[in-house]
């Protein structure tokens, strides 16, 4: 005997559309289905016309958060069985809608690029020399952060970046905050013009629920705040114990 | 033009859904976050009050709080409540970000500070292979260029001022206010003998000149963090028109209200 559960999806098209509307499928229920199942099973059989992103299945490429039910999730892990009452899919919150779950990632693309999540050094060492070495303990300080799988979960949980799209953002933080802990790397000054100007880590109210939304453990609300601890840190040493120095 | 040249060139025309001022009311974390900002709002009110009496003093009008003052501890109460709502909250996150960075402004390691590896000599710089891309990106950007890209972005000193000034007041307050409050809002009216007891004994303590600065510390970093935790309320809530605008109201009333603080603490006897 077939089960089903309602899905509703929010759909747009920007030829035909002024806003979103929302239109429900009527999906088999499977107790080990995640959402993406479900959306799969609606472009397979009930609805070829409708847009989305995925690709991995796993938890990994962070192309599928929605927003599910109201909050950013990752659909490909997240179980169909959580809803059994029926549930909504959204695009992920707080980005620009392309067409149906499809959001415009190119704000978040350029703010990702503009902190430098990469190893800068001031002199690379030549091959020949070997390997940067590191510690256990020199991995553990940036490790969480790098787990960072750019779904962009947090963006769509952050209010702040809701109200003011110049945020630069939580995971962008983040991940500049794992290259600035990491010992092999040497561009923090770099990174602290774009990370501690006003649009930067200012913006943020401390609301946490990045952390919260965060599928694979990172904790983006720390790296904020221990950034500006760190720059307040950076800048009342150098007042202090090098009021006349060369600031670069 | 073939249709694939069209469709390319074509602004795409993209539905973006507003998060609306009432955003805070939708989840209770966000709820929580909005009530751990407004603790403020009650540690404010109680060292207003607080300050009326030392002008209360100096105007030798002063009469301690009684038990009969039933709205007078209950607002105290009200304040020792929150003002502890603000210690916990404010300390746990303290404690959750807080490092001890020594010797690097940000530091690059932690466990293993001081403990150099090994580091071979640096013999060549880093390749000059591409050294069109900044005109490239430029010509790129021209159209719209974020603020992240431009060539001038700096760091704002003036936030990390204030953000430097608000994280210290919240630890103080998180760590004094209650006690104070407790003690001269709550068990003072209730009959224990305390410094606020009679005219007498509030006059000698403040004769400390100690006691005044403390006072006047207290006063001020608790001022300066709720103007900070004010202004961000604020802005949630909708009043997004002028930043700057918003930055001078808040701070420049913590520092008015700072002022105010320092006059009558240091003018009374």
């Amino acid at each position: 005997l077939p089960e089903f559960v309602d899905v509703t999806v929010q759909r747009y098209n920007p030829e035909t559309d002024d806003k979103p509307r929302y239109q429900t499928y009527q999906v088999p229920y499977r107790a080990d289905w995640v959402v993406l199942d479900a959306i799969l099973y609606i472009k397979d059989h009930l609805d070829a016309t409708l847009s989305y992103r995925w690709s991995c299945r796993m938890g990994i490429c962070g192309s599928c958060g929605m927003n599910v039910d109201g909050y950013p999730k990752l659909t490909c892990s997240t179980h169909l069985r959580e809803y059994r009452q029926g549930l909504t899919i959204e695009p992920l919150a707080n980005f620009p809608v392309i067409r149906d779950l499809v959001v415009d990632i190119d704000d978040f693309m350029a703010k990702l690029k503009s902190v430098k999540p990469w190893i800068v050094r001031e002199l690379e060492q030549p091959l020949g020399a070997g390997e940067y070495l590191q510690s256990n303990n020199q991995i553990d300080n940036f490790r969480q952060f790098s787990s960072c799988i750019n779904c962009m979960l947090c963006y769509a949980a952050c209010p702040v970046y809701g109200m003011e799209n110049e945020f630069l953002g939580p995971a962008a933080i983040a991940l500049a905050r794992r290259y600035n802990l990491d010992s092999r790397d040497e561009g923090a000054e770099e990174r602290v013009k774009v990370l501690a100007a006003s649009e930067g880590i200012w913006e943020c109210s401390f609301v946490g629920e990045c952390s919260a939304a965060c599928p694979k453990g990172v904790d983006p609300a720390k790296a904020i705040q221990q950034t500006k601890f760190d720059t307040v840190n950076g800048f009342v040493m150098g007042a202090m114990l090098m009021p006349f120095g060369n600031r670069r | 033009v073939s249709d694939a040249a069209e469709l390319e060139t074509r602004p795409v025309r993209t539905y973006r859904r507003p998060l609306g001022n009432d955003w805070w009311l939708r989840r209770r974390s966000y709820f929580l976050y909005m009530v751990r900002e407004s603790t403020v709002i009650f540690m404010v009110a109680w060292l207003v009050w607080f300050l009326f009496q030392v002008a209360a003093l100096k105007f030798a009008s002063y009469e301690p709080p009684t038990i009969d003052d039933y709205a007078f501890i209950a607002f105290s109460a009200v304040c020792l409540f929150f003002t502890l709502w603000h210690a916990v909250t404010f300390l746990n996150l303290s404690g959750l970000i807080l490092r001890v960075p020594i010797g690097r402004s940000i530091p690059s390691s932690g466990g293993d500070q001081g403990r150099r590896l090994r580091r071979p000599p640096l013999r060549h710089r880093r390749g000059g292979r591409d050294h069109d891309l900044p005109r490239l990106r430029e010509a790129l950007m021209a159209a719209h260029e974020p603020w992240h890209s431009r060539a001038d972005v700096k760091p704002a000193y003036g936030h990390s001022f204030w953000w430097f000034l608000f994280g210290n007041g919240g630890g103080i307050a998180a760590v004094f206010l209650p006690v104070v409050i407790l003690v001269a809002g709550v068990l003072g009216p209730l009959g224990v003998k305390n410094w606020m007891e009679d005219s007498a004994h509030f006059a000698w303590t403040l004769g400390n000149p100690l006691v005044k600065l403390f006072l006047l510390v207290l006063c001020f970093l608790t001022f300066v963090h709720a103007a900070h935790r004010i202004r961000y309320m604020l802005f949630d809530l909708g009043l997004r028109g002028s930043v700057v605008a918003l930055e001078w109201a808040c701070y420049g009333a913590a520092i008015l209200g700072t002022i105010a603080a320092a006059i009558l603490l240091f003018t009374t006897p």
